[in-house]
């Protein structure tokens, strides 16, 4: 891993098309501002972690669904088996 | 190893053949070639699943089966958000808009999926990163609404129904 240290207002360059400046430190608070292209997807990693786990979690559960009964129920169902 | 999701018939009627567990049974579900829906980027977290159809099955009415075709042993329930959240709204981005050959955003629609728990009031629907679906263009994404506010883990059964319920049931409900 490559460690830089870099002051606020200071930026870092990630190949031809990221830049990442550091906009402020709180604390232990870090602001940062990325300019990246659109296509490419900036996310909060742990964000990434937790919808990964949570997409596990409901392929596993959708196996075994015995208490989607009760969950269906809470469900208001337009009566129509076409859905918006 | 016999791919479970093998193509029959001839390229215009083609269709895939599955077989899937549903409720502890075994069932075979022929699905039309033109009901596949690829994912150019899978799952989150399942990168490798690619083809998925969207399943109508009276039993779990209004949620539907987002079926994989890949691994047939991996379906996710998934439900329409405005049941639950009626002014519930995605963004789509022109990235998503492009990889879901989307040229109208009002030909999308949106499921979340829903994770079931052993215990009702557990289970949850993931509104932070729902599917999105372009049926004519036969394409899907999840896409991770990072700046909506929208959970992750949103509760479906109202919190405290669940225990009025079993209070009720145990007569400690007073009138």
């Amino acid at each position: 891993m490559l460690i830089l240290s870099r002051k606020v207002e200071q930026r870092i360059r990630i190949g031809d098309e990221i830049e990442v400046v550091v906009l402020g430190i709180e604390g232990d608070h870090v602001r940062l501002g990325i300019q990246a292209p659109r296509q490419i997807t900036v996310l909060r990693a742990e964000l990434l972690k937790d919808v990964q786990e949570e997409n596990r979690r409901a392929a596993a559960a959708a196996s075994a669904p015995g208490a989607l009964g009760p969950v269906l129920q809470a469900i208001p169902n337009p009566g129509s088996p076409s859905l918006p | 190893m016999v791919d479970a999701a093998c193509v029959v018939g001839t390229e215009a009627s083609a269709e895939r053949r599955l077989t899937v567990t549903r409720f502890g049974a075994e069932e075979a579900v022929l699905v039309p070639a033109g009901d596949v829906l690829i994912f150019p980027e899978g799952i989150v977290g399942m990168e490798e699943l690619r083809e998925f159809v969207l399943l109508d099955d009276a039993r779990i009415a209004p949620c539907r089966w987002l079926q994989s075709l890949d691994e047939p042993a991996i379906a996710f329930v998934v439900v329409a958000p405005q049941l639950l959240v009626p002014a519930y709204t995605v963004e789509v981005s022109e990235a998503d808009a492009r990889q879901l050959r989307l040229a109208d955003p009002a030909g999308a629609e949106v499921w979340t999926i829903v994770t079931v728990h052993p215990e009702p009031e557990r289970s949850t629907v993931n509104l932070l990163a729902p599917v999105i679906v372009n049926r004519a263009g036969r394409r899907g994404k999840q896409v991770l609404l990072q700046e909506s506010g929208y959970p992750v883990r949103y509760p479906i059964v109202p919190a405290g129904a669940g225990a009025v319920e079993q209070a009720a049931s145990a007569g400690e409900v007073e009138r």
